[in-house]
């Protein structure tokens, strides 16, 4: 999953867009990033989280703060053994302060829905490589210009996941083209994002009787092109930024539970562009 | 008499299966890493006619099933299945009694506080 907080001209108007990637089947899996989330042949997965980031700084005298609440849902089938499809509907709610205009929106966001085909599985005793790549729609379901700036983007990417029953590791590269709506067209983006999830309790293999308990590190890279409004390129927008993102994960045989701290390492932003701040993820799933 | 006969057959019948012997197959399955994993396998052989009780380990990858001895527990029939739900199986042993108990199979009972208070033997 990558955070993208981007400042458009004038500063009234702060877009948060969340990237859920579903795919590969029957791994523990990322937190921040859902490419891994385990979805088997006709079955269901049902991933609910809820996202609190903070971002606040100062541009001259006049200071910035955004509060963004997030409620994400996010659904998947497996539709064969190696195709699975996904949507995910984001709820959201901004409360934005700019000097002394505050300015509050929430509602239904835009909506994903995505496939992911895999293409390469070897199994071992306890061990698993799997290699997907995966295509996707962003559509503008939301308030154009308040939770939506309208316009339908597309993205893909590819994961891969290498798991044994301690310990996963899990890579996404996604690149994301957006659309343009009324003039305005908000830069592509690329990211890398990886996951490493350590299980801590492994005395007992039973999964019968306890489930796995993880520690998780989760790295985010993330570039974005400058905005454009009609031809001029917006000079505040766009740049590189960077996250860890420590957490902890209950993994047992019908759900899990799992909450991480998304913390802004590299904030290389363009011009006036607002900072990244701390993001707090909770998130529980099931699947059936 | 041919209603006789029939209703005898039937009963026969009836109480063979009633008195049928459980076996247990322990299936190698390779691919399952997590909770999530054994859950899956466990469902889908769960819905063969005849499996009284599953239960899965990891460590080993191993899954134990208990079945009647008459049920399709054919190499085909485990591979596509297991192929099914994302993993690969790969043997099968037999053995002339059930070990596990239908309990195991309960992922009701695997809960949070139970994970972190249960006593490791």
């Amino acid at each position: 999953m990558v955070c993208k907080f981007n400042i458009k001209k004038g500063g009234l108007t702060a877009t948060v867009t969340i990237c859920l990637t579903i795919a590969m089947q029957a791994l523990a899996a990322p937190i921040t990033f859902n490419t891994a989330l385990p979805v088997s042949d006709e079955e269901f997965i049902v991933r609910q989280q809820i996202h609190y980031s903070k971002a606040s700084d100062n541009l001259g005298s006049i200071s910035r703060d955004v509060k963004v609440w997030k409620s994400i849902t996010a659904v998947g089938y497996g539709v064969t053994d190696k195709f699975a499809v996904f949507g995910v509907m984001p709820i959201i709610n901004k409360d934005m302060q700019i000097g002394s205009v505050k300015r509050e929106v929430s509602g239904l966001a835009d909506m994903k829905l995505f496939g992911r085909y895999q293409i390469y599985r070897k199994d071992g005793p306890g061990t698993t490589t799997r290699i997907a790549p995966f295509l996707g729609v962003n559509l503008p379901m939301g308030k154009t210009g308040k939770t939506s700036d309208g316009s339908t983007d597309y993205f893909g990417g590819l994961i891969l996941t290498r798991a044994s029953t301690n310990w996963n590791v899990d890579a996404q590269l996604k690149y994301t083209a957006n659309g343009k709506y009324s003039g305005f067209a908000r830069g592509n983006e690329a990211s890398l994002d990886a996951s490493l999830q350590y299980r801590i309790n492994t005395h007992n293999a039973n999964v019968n009787i306890s489930g796995y308990l993880f520690t998780v590190l989760e790295t985010s890279l993330v570039y974005a092109d400058e905005n454009k409004i009609g031809s001029i390129i917006d000079l505040n927008t766009g740049g590189t930024t960077a996250f860890i993102a420590p957490g902890l994960q209950y993994a047992t045989k019908r759900w899990i539970g799992e909450a991480a701290v998304k913390i802004p390492v590299v904030k290389d932003l363009n011009g006036t562009a607002l900072q990244p701040g701390i993001t707090i993820i909770t998130s529980i799933r099931v699947n059936f | 008499m041919k209603k006789l006969l029939l209703i005898t057959a039937g009963l026969m019948l009836l109480g063979g299966n009633a008195f049928a012997k459980d076996v247990q197959y322990d299936l190698r399955v390779d691919g399952m890493t997590c909770p999530f994993c054994a859950a899956t396998s466990e469902k889908a052989l769960k819905k063969i006619k005849g499996v009284s009780a599953v239960s899965t380990d990891l460590k080993k990858a191993t899954i134990s099933v208990c079945a009647a001895e008459d049920t399709d527990m054919s190499d085909p029939k485990l591979s596509k299945l297991l192929k099914k739900k994302g993993f690969t199986y790969v043997n099968k042993t037999k053995q002339e009694v059930c070990s596990i108990s239908a309990g195991k199979t309960d992922v009701k009972k695997t809960g949070f506080l139970r994970g972190f208070f249960h006593k490791h033997s």
